[in-house]
């Protein structure tokens, strides 16, 4: 089960990320995969029967996806390729977005390797045990695999409010005690800035003013400039707390719209997906034990 | 999973923009995708919108369906939005996720999968004759699903209908994988080797050109209006 992230979202470095990730993973995958062919109408039928399931309605708009079955019986590499093949064929129906292949496949992923790797490790204790006992050990496996994601979906809401320009600003800077940008902004503004900063240094809306006029951005990334401003003041503020070698100098009011990001988030979100763990956890279960009855040697 | 099923429909009638390049609607496609994720413009949001559903339109494609199924990724984009505290923003992500959806829908309806999938094998055939495999394994399979899951409940199944979709999960792995076993056997027999797709002959015709021009005035309109 996943909350599919939609296009539109996320910010464009972390979903590009995501797509390089994903390919350099994907090569690796195919080239383990190639070396297991036989498994290739396995993987296909589960990346099938992974889309068929969807459609079964929960009375919710999720649905259960069988990936940690998958991860389970074909393995990572393998299930790493399923996990791409349904976001991809999911994202031409308009169910997740085409920019988001690549996160929604590593989430899909994250899902399909957790259950790989802790069925694995109760796999040896419960392989003489009833299939009744198989198909708990596989509910629970799953219902742990699905949380655990879902912290990961809730690390991407919460880098929807990072920057990285600003990271890397606050990197330089610590390294060599004065900011120099390389990025979009142009080294003029920054020297403007700079020049500034001591007149402003406390005074972060006038700074941010300028920021705007200056590049006209969007909504999005005045937000994100406004708390870089809030930084970058901070930094000549606090010097002396950042040489205590933190990696981040906010004052704790900077994370509040985070804080409130992310727990409006997970109000909303958590009880959906805890609603839809459950589910999948049952049918998971549900479907190992079938399975150890009648094909004991694919689990 | 019965929009598939519709899709798959649509996309193989003769109407005038399946006749379209496929490479010409996917390139459509791309530029479109671009203007709607980089915009902060909800203007520019609205005018891709319209464009896309007046295009849907006229090809005489099924409108209210693309619009109520691309309300489904909308309700999760809704979550996220919500999060962000910010109305002009949350309209923002709704705005996209849904012109995203509804675009992606609007390209599916107009274009068969096989010859996506055909364009997708120049970039990796191993992944292209997954896709081919699971869309095959898809038609063949629902059908049975959607008995199995019918007999079910006639038998007095839909009150325990958790423990019945588990049941029917598990027998389908188990009956369907010997199937699609003999499926690949077969496919070997006849030459296969990893390989099944072939990408379209690029013919650009006077709608191809068309349909790059709409596309091309809709970044030019984002781009101006970032």
């Amino acid at each position: 089960m996943h909350i599919e992230i939609p296009d539109g979202v996320l910010p464009p470095w972390l979903w590009i990320a995501g797509f390089v990730l994903v390919a350099a993973l994907l090569v690796i995958a195919i080239y383990f995969a190639k070396k297991q062919e036989e498994k290739m109408p396995l993987a296909a039928l589960f990346a099938a029967l992974s889309l068929i399931v969807m459609s079964i309605p929960l009375g919710l708009p999720v649905h259960i996806n069988l990936m940690v079955l998958v991860g389970i019986i074909v393995g990572p590499w393998w299930a790493l390729i399923v996990s791409f093949i349904v976001n991809s064929l999911l994202a031409s129906i308009g169910h997740g977005g085409v920019t988001v292949i690549g996160l929604n496949t590593l989430l899909l992923w994250s899902q399909a390797l957790l259950g790989f790797y802790l069925f694995g490790l109760v796999k040896k204790m419960i392989s003489k045990k009833s299939p009744a006992l198989k198909g708990v050990t596989g509910g629970v496996v799953t219902f742990l695999s699905l949380m655990i994601s879902f912290l990961l979906l809730g690390g991407m809401v919460f880098a929807i409010n990072l920057n990285p320009e600003e990271i890397l600003i606050h990197d330089h800077s610590h390294e060599h005690g004065h900011y120099h940008h390389e990025g979009d902004h142009g080294d003029d503004h920054y020297e403007e800035e700079h020049s500034h900063e001591d007149e402003e240094s406390h005074d972060h809306g006038e700074h941010h003013e300028d920021h705007e006029d200056n590049h006209e951005e969007g909504h999005n990334h005045e937000r994100e400039n406004d708390q870089s401003d809030h930084h970058e003041g901070d930094l000549e503020g606090h010097e002396d707390e950042e040489d205590h070698g933190h990696g981040h100098s906010h004052d704790p009011e900077d994370y509040y719209d985070d804080e409130i990001s992310l727990r409006a988030f997970f109000a909303i979100a958590l009880p959906i997906f805890l609603y839809a763990a459950i589910i999948e956890s049952v049918v998971v279960g549900l479907a190992i034990s079938f399975i150890s009855k009648g094909k004991p040697d694919l689990l | 999973m019965s929009s598939i099923y519709s899709i798959d429909d649509f996309a193989n009638r003769k109407g005038d923009f399946q006749k379209m390049s496929a490479y010409s609607k996917l390139a459509f496609f791309f530029f479109v995708l671009i203007s709607i994720v980089f915009t902060e413009s909800l203007s520019v949001l609205l005018i891709v919108l319209s464009s896309v559903y007046l295009l849907a339109f006229a090809g005489s494609f099924p409108v209210s369906r693309i619009f109520k199924w691309a309300l489904y990724p909308t309700f999760f984009a809704l979550i996220f939005a919500i999060s962000q505290g910010d109305i002009h923003f949350g309209l923002i992500i709704l705005l996209r996720a849904f012109s995203a959806a509804s675009l992606a829908l609007f390209f599916s309806f107009s274009t068969p999968y096989y010859k996506t999938f055909g364009i997708f094998s120049k970039l990796s055939p191993f992944l292209a004759s997954m896709l081919f495999l699971t869309y095959r394994y898809f038609f063949i399979f629902i059908s049975g699903v959607e008995r199995k899951v019918e007999m079910v409940e006639i038998r007095g199944g839909k009150n325990k209908k958790l423990r019945s979709i588990g049941r029917v999960v598990g027998f389908f792995i188990i009956s369907f994988l010997n199937k699609s076993e003999e499926m690949y056997k077969i496919l070997k027999v006849r030459g296969f080797k990893g390989k099944v797709g072939t990408a379209p002959d690029f013919k650009f015709k006077l709608a191809d050109l068309l349909i790059l021009t709409v596309a091309i005035l809709i970044f030019i309109i984002s781009l101006t209006y970032v």
